[in-house]
């Protein structure tokens, strides 16, 4: 297929995407209101355990720092979610409403139309983003912007490495159906306390703390939360600056390799076994 | 009208049909079973970490439960059970409504109401397996045991209380008939569940409106009628005979207004043609 064709393709599927998004409003809406929730059912959970609890994490100075911590990392975790939740969930429906297999008996490149599913939740999770962001400054103390260059660049190699991430659990969509979606759900939860992303990964305990440094997501968490924070003593709290760009140019790299080369075999087999339709 | 016999005989039947396709995806069980251990690990472990030696007695000041673990699993377990049961309605409504069969059951003789009770049956059934196989997972993970006499009493809380729950996801199904796709107001409900039942802290370190909001949620009332059961941490009325009366007065009062809200929003739907609409 040449690239011009390609490039129509993509436009053609993001236009689809958007305007049937579009068609429920609420459920757009309810994606960004999301946030309200999950912070503040976190922090009361920790509070718990704070001397004076909710009144006194918000009156200490670790409490204020926390917060600032946390939001770098509830960005990652937003888009990490929501790509990991959203890709399988629409080849499911895709599956379920039967039009999966006609998509393809179309000449329309598969690699394509996974990285237009991966667009919706990456600019839902953008604007969810820069409201939790605006929320923290607002109740709290507004978030340190500091290396930004190296934070834009650790931010983009995540996301690289997240659509790989999101091409491998489509893959596992296809391989074990509704199974796959309840795993998605899991992995998020697994992926926010073994990454550290709202706490500093010092606050791990340390059989946790030798999983998240196995996991090249962490080093991303850190990266970007550190150059965000302007490297404050201590950060970035896994490995030293250029060991982490080194660890998350590598995710970036091999990851959505890795997913599609996933994703395309899973295809393959489900095709060659005539499961494509089924759910 | 067709006798009871054959009313138990539609619900049990549909009942059965869910627990069949159950079982085909084995994974979606598993999961929904450990993630209560996961969602409980989480806060427990960080904030030990956070807040130092002293954690375990603030824990104890600030909740009145004396083990943070059980306390935290028990919400965990109860958050699963409410959001599954939200889910399970909302999205089988929307299931049937993709794939073009929620028309065709308007059309089958069987009144409406009893395939969804048969829903209902399923889901209760799932969520008490997942409630046992949370607990016991989470107990072993987290080194408790909660498996004694007071737990039979705590599942027959559960199992009171179910009513005001499925009346509680008949009102979100009818949600689910006007606006569609719920997806995303699913995951927002099931955080938001997490807050009002007091998943994880006792209900009164939220803000005085929230506080009133989780006072008329009814699966707060069993969720911490539970650690009350289990934990000792107190009912909220101060007698177990008063806890018991409001779990009793939504358990009558959420099924109507969920029979209710669900009727409208399907009268609206029939008459503007949307049944197939999806």
């Amino acid at each position: 297929m040449p690239r011009a064709a390609q490039l129509v393709a993509l436009r053609a599927m993001l236009h689809k995407n958007v305007r049937v998004a579009l068609r429920y409003r609420v459920n757009v809406a309810t994606r960004v209101l999301r946030l309200l929730v999950i912070l503040p059912l976190f922090f009361l959970a920790i509070a718990m355990f704070w001397d004076g609890g909710v009144h006194g994490l918000l009156a200490s100075e670790t409490g204020q720092r926390l917060a600032g911590i946390s939001i770098y990392g509830f960005v990652i975790y937003q888009f990490t979610a929501d790509s990991l939740w959203m890709v399988g969930h629409y080849i499911r429906q895709e599956q379920i409403e039967g039009t999966f297999e006609s998509l393809h008996l179309s000449p329309a490149n598969r690699t394509i139309y996974l990285l237009a599913r991966f667009v919706e939740p990456l600019v839902l999770s953008g604007i969810n983003s820069l409201v939790a962001i605006t929320l923290v400054g607002i109740a709290f103390v507004p978030p340190p912007i500091g290396d930004l260059a190296i934070a834009l660049l650790a931010f983009a190699c995540t996301l690289s490495g997240i659509f790989g991430l999101a091409c491998a659990f489509a893959a596992l969509t296809l391989l074990i159906h509704e199974s796959a979606q309840a795993i998605a759900s899991l992995a998020q939860f697994i992926l926010l306390v073994l990454c550290s992303m709202l706490v500093p990964f010092h606050s791990l305990p340390p059989i946790l703390r030798s999983i998240s440094e196995l996991i090249p997501l962490s080093y991303c968490v850190d990266l970007f939360r550190s150059s965000m924070m302007s490297y404050p003593a201590g950060y970035p709290e896994l490995a030293p600056i250029h060991t982490e760009l080194a660890i998350v140019a590598l995710w970036a790299l091999a990851m959505p390799a890795l997913g599609l080369l996933a994703y395309h075999r899973a295809e393959r087999h489900a095709r060659s076994h005539g499961l494509l339709a089924r759910y | 009208m067709p006798s009871a016999r054959a009313a138990l005989g539609v619900i049990f039947a549909v009942a059965r049909a869910h627990l069949t396709t159950m079982r085909r995806y084995p994974g979606y069980l598993a999961v929904d079973a450990v993630l209560p251990v996961i969602v409980t690990l989480a806060p427990l472990l960080i904030g030990q970490a956070l807040a130092g030696p002293g954690a375990l007695r603030n824990f104890t000041a600030n909740t009145g439960a004396l083990d943070p673990r059980a306390y935290m699993l028990l919400g965990a377990s109860q958050l699963i059970i409410v959001s599954g049961a939200l889910w399970n309605l909302g999205a089988w409504m929307r299931r049937e409504l993709q794939t073009g069969t929620l028309e065709a059951l308007y059309l089958c003789p069987a009144p409406r109401w009893w395939i969804l009770a048969g829903v209902c049956l399923y889901g209760l059934c799932r969520d008490l397996l997942v409630f046992l196989l949370a607990i016991a997972i989470g107990g072993l993970v987290l080194g408790i045991d909660l498996l004694d006499a007071r737990l039979a009493f705590a599942i027959l809380l559960v199992a009171s209380g179910s009513l005001s729950l499925y009346g509680l996801s008949l009102a979100y199904a009818a949600l689910v008939l006007r606006l569609k796709d719920v997806t995303a107001l699913t995951q927002l409900a099931q955080y938001a569940v997490g807050l009002l039942l007091g998943a994880f802290f006792p209900i009164h370190v939220l803000p005085t409106a929230l506080q009133w909001l989780a006072r008329a949620f009814p699966p707060m009332w069993i969720t911490q009628g539970m650690r009350a059961i289990m934990l000792d941490v107190g009912w909220q009325l101060g007698a177990w005979y008063r806890d018991l009366a409001v779990v009793a007065a939504f358990s009558l009062a959420t099924p109507v207004l969920g029979f209710l809200a669900f009727r409208r929003a399907e009268s609206e739907m029939r008459r503007r043609g949307g049944v197939g609409g999806y």
